[in-house]
């Protein structure tokens, strides 16, 4: 017999479009019939994105935000991305605890993360109460005149700017009043003395019929020009204006655009014509652009005949995004650097694993010719003066190959002006290149599929601009195209050339920057581990591991299936696998310890990690737990050996590290455990799980 | 009941006071920030919380909480 309450959990579970009403809905079903208790049971331990959401609000309902907050930072998308909406939830959470720059951080976050309208409604009171704690460098004075209700998009570009460190002051003449206040000379307007001068009017004003005999056109032009010329009389104002965009709605249909003389056709010639009379001071935004990069309709008829907002309030947030970049880049403010991972967001796959050749890039695998558009994309960005820069953990030669070997490559080693590939970590190789660069840590854009790389250099370096993406290429180039952190308004020959200027102060070695606070984004990270003895339900994923793993691989020693199962149920051996999971995502079986055992000495056989996790510190929980098990066994040593391949210089001094000593052999260290010094295990806690007995949990 | 719960959490977040408390009967006059553009950016929040669009006729005539929850309340009718 299914409960009530399971019916509610699983109505969030399977609402794969619109999770957040789904959610919305069974709150507001079980608050009704006072389900709280029973749905709160029903969803413990559900990994599922649904059920961590609805769990989160329903502990907001019951115990308050503040007992809702650990729930909500568990609240991402299935690929590790932030989600705007829990973000918002746990800001208001910090700032009910007295937190308000948290608060700031986590909302600018969420505003970097381009959330609908509706975000923007329900963000606004708060984000204005954490102003202070927003850390704006620049005031700015914008007037915001047009001929609709500005007050929506005034909002919305107040969050915009806050979020960007800048403090905006707004002048809004009253309704209807734009064009007298520009041909006023003592109006309000030149009094507020705006360095802005937002400019919002829409095909009404034009005054133009169905059909356009001559003259209509020139007249709408000379108003609209006019307009600027008071504004560049009165104001010391850059202007900045929406191209107009033809009516939704025109009954002569497809004829308003084929027609000489039709509406669509009309005003799309007044655009092209302002375009070309445009003087330095206005700066034109194509809206048609903005139309149709965005999913919801440009105007809303009701929005319009109730309250006169144009245009529909669910593009406001592209609108004002374009309106801020233009501001930024006026004011020498847009991004000039773009660091990329290389893993699984320049290219499929892992090379250090794969090789070049068993990477996806370029045809025929479908995915591989997205990798390859979004290279295109990055290198035209490079092309116009955008700076690139690469931070990976790889061993700088595999990465290097593909640029220099891979023919479907389109970037190559000369299209970057650093490259950072190596095992430190990234934000110390950012706060590397800033310096050999001489640039702002502001001037910066970090894309990386991988969750755990993106907070940490968030954590770290606040200034840079980190976009959540999930690595799907297509994803990777929407994410910059609404940043548009690269915004520029006009293309000038240092622009085309900056690339060249820069690659000769690039790339001095120099000694790893200290890494800050890296025990906090590790703290921050929640990472679980779980561990337990290789047995029938582990050993298919344990084979595949043993036989793939290439970098973080002791001895490379491979198994066939059929020689890992001799290995897993023979006493001789010692067999033990490692899964861990943080507060992004569950990483799954990614390490193995295998090692003989005879009376005094144990022999480590395999020990190896997934290179997904390397620096969170697993191969010391591992070093703890075959250390735990050898002494209880009254094992006096361990034995290991590091045999070098291609690959595996990443663990070449791990024994040494963890305290091993050189024995006779080439290559081959022990470890006596009667002396044995542990090393540090603080960030990885273990969590209970079905076995005690079988299955280790615990820190160590 | 559930429409001014979820009514009630909306307002919280909208006019961000947790100690908000709505009743049908409670209009601008008892919500110091309620002016007519936070009436119309309730308007757009109660839409898409609840999935719902409202005619021009009904968006004029929204004056207190109890005529949001009618309007709700006619489409939860036309749609059963």
């Amino acid at each position: 017999m299914i409960t009530a309450a399971e019916v509610i959990r699983a109505s969030v579970e399977n609402a794969v479009p619109d999770l957040r009403r789904a959610v919305q809905a069974a709150v507001a079903i079980t608050v009704e019939h006072g389900l709280e208790r029973e749905v709160l049971r029903a969803l413990e331990s559900r990994p599922n994105q649904g059920a961590r959401w609805l769990r989160a609000s329903l502990m907001e309902t019951v115990e308050g935000p503040k007992a809702a907050a650990p729930h909500w930072e568990g609240v991402v998308t299935l690929s590790g991305c932030e989600m705007p909406e829990a973000l918002l939830h746990r800001a208001r959470a910090s700032v009910r605890e007295g937190d308000r720059h948290r608060a700031a951080a986590l909302l600018r976050l969420a505003l970097q993360g381009a959330p609908d309208y509706d975000f923007f409604l329900r963000a606004e009171t708060l984000v204005r109460k954490c102003k202070p704690a927003f850390g704006c460098h620049r005031k700015i004075r914008i007037g915001l005149l047009g001929s609709s209700t500005t007050t929506l998009l005034r909002s919305v570009m107040e969050l915009l700017c806050l979020r960007d460190r800048l403090e905006p002051e707004f002048y809004e003449p009253p309704f209807g009043a734009y064009m007298q206040e520009l041909l006023r000379s003592d109006s309000e307007l030149s009094r507020f003395g705006p360095e802005f001068i937002v400019l919002l009017l829409n095909w009404r004003d034009l005054g133009l019929p169905d059909v356009c005999h001559n003259g209509l056109a020139a007249e709408a032009i000379s108003r609209v020009t006019e307009a600027w010329q008071a504004a560049i009389d009165r104001t010391s104002a850059q202007i900045i204006q929406l191209t107009f965009a033809p009516p939704p709605q025109d009954a002569y249909h497809a004829l308003s655009s084929v027609m000489n003389t039709g509406r669509a056709r009309t005003i799309r010639k007044i655009n092209e014509t302002l375009f070309e009379r445009a003087p330095a001071r206005v700066t034109l935004i194509d809206s048609e652009r903005i139309a149709a990069s965005d999913a919801g309709p440009w105007e809303d008829s009701i929005s319009w005949s109730s309250a006169k907002i144009y245009p529909a309030p669910r593009v406001l947030p592209s609108v004002a995004e374009h309106l801020v970049s233009c501001i930024r880049a006026e004011l020498g403010l847009s991004r000039k650097l773009l660091v990329l991972d290389l893993d699984n967001t320049l290219w499929g796959g892992v090379v250090g694993e794969d090789g070049p050749g068993g990477i996806r890039l370029g045809p025929p695998s479908a995915v591989g010719e997205r990798y390859q558009e979004f290279q295109r994309y990055i290198k035209t960005l490079g092309q116009r003066g955008v700076l690139l820069a690469v931070a990976s953990k790889n061993n700088p030669a595999d990465a290097a190959e593909v640029f220099r070997l891979h023919q479907d490559s389109v970037l190559r080693l000369e299209d970057f002006v650093s490259f950072k590939a190596n095992w430190f970590d990234k934000p110390g190789n950012i706060r590397q290149m800033a310096s050999e660069l001489r640039l702002g840590l502001d001037s910066f854009v970090f894309l990386d599929d991988n969750p755990a790389e993106r907070s940490a250099v968030r954590e770290e370096l606040p200034e840079v601009v980190v976009p959540e993406i999930s690595g799907e290429p297509s994803e990777s180039i929407a994410a910059l195209e609404r940043g548009l952190y690269f915004q520029a308004i006009r293309l000038t020959s240092e622009d085309v050339a900056r690339s060249a200027s820069y690659l000769i102060s690039a790339e001095q070695e120099a000694l790893r920057l200290s890494s800050g606070s890296l025990d906090q984004y590790l703290t921050d990270l929640c990472m679980q581990i779980e561990h337990g003895p290789v047995d029938a339900d582990s050993c298919v994923r344990v084979t595949q591991l043993i036989n793939k793993t290439n970098q973080f691989n002791l001895t490379t020693n491979r198994y066939s299936q059929e020689e890992v199962h001799r290995r897993m149920i023979s006493p001789d051996f010692w067999f033990r696998w490692y899964r861990l999971r943080d507060r992004f995502a569950d990483h799954g079986l990614i390490g193995i310890l295998l090692a003989e055992m005879a009376d005094r000495e144990w022999t480590v056989d395999t020990w190896l990690m997934s290179c997904r996790v390397i620096g969170r510190g697993v191969e010391a929980f591992m070093l703890r737990d075959i250390v735990k098990g050898a002494r209880r066994s009254g094992a006096e040593r361990l034995r290991a050996h590091y045999i070098p391949t291609a690959k595996n210089k990443l663990v070449e001094d791990l024994l040494p590290r963890f305290g091993f000593v050189a024995a006779g052999n080439v290559g081959e260290f022990v470890l006596e455990l009667a002396a044995a010094v542990l090393p540090e295990c603080r960030f990885l806690r273990g969590e209970v799980t079905q076995d005690e007995m079988q299955t280790g949990v615990g820190t160590l | 009941m559930s429409a001014i719960s979820q009514l009630n959490s909306l307002f919280q977040e909208v006019f961000d006071d947790p100690a908000l408390v709505v009743r049908p009967e409670t209009s601008p006059g008892d919500i110091a920030d309620w002016d007519s553009v936070a009436q119309v950016k309730l308007v757009l929040a109660i839409e898409e919380a609840f999935g719902a669009r409202f005619t021009t006729d009904e968006v004029t005539g929204l004056h207190c909480v109890g005529d949001f929850i009618a309007a709700l309340n006619r489409r939860k009718g036309a749609i059963a």
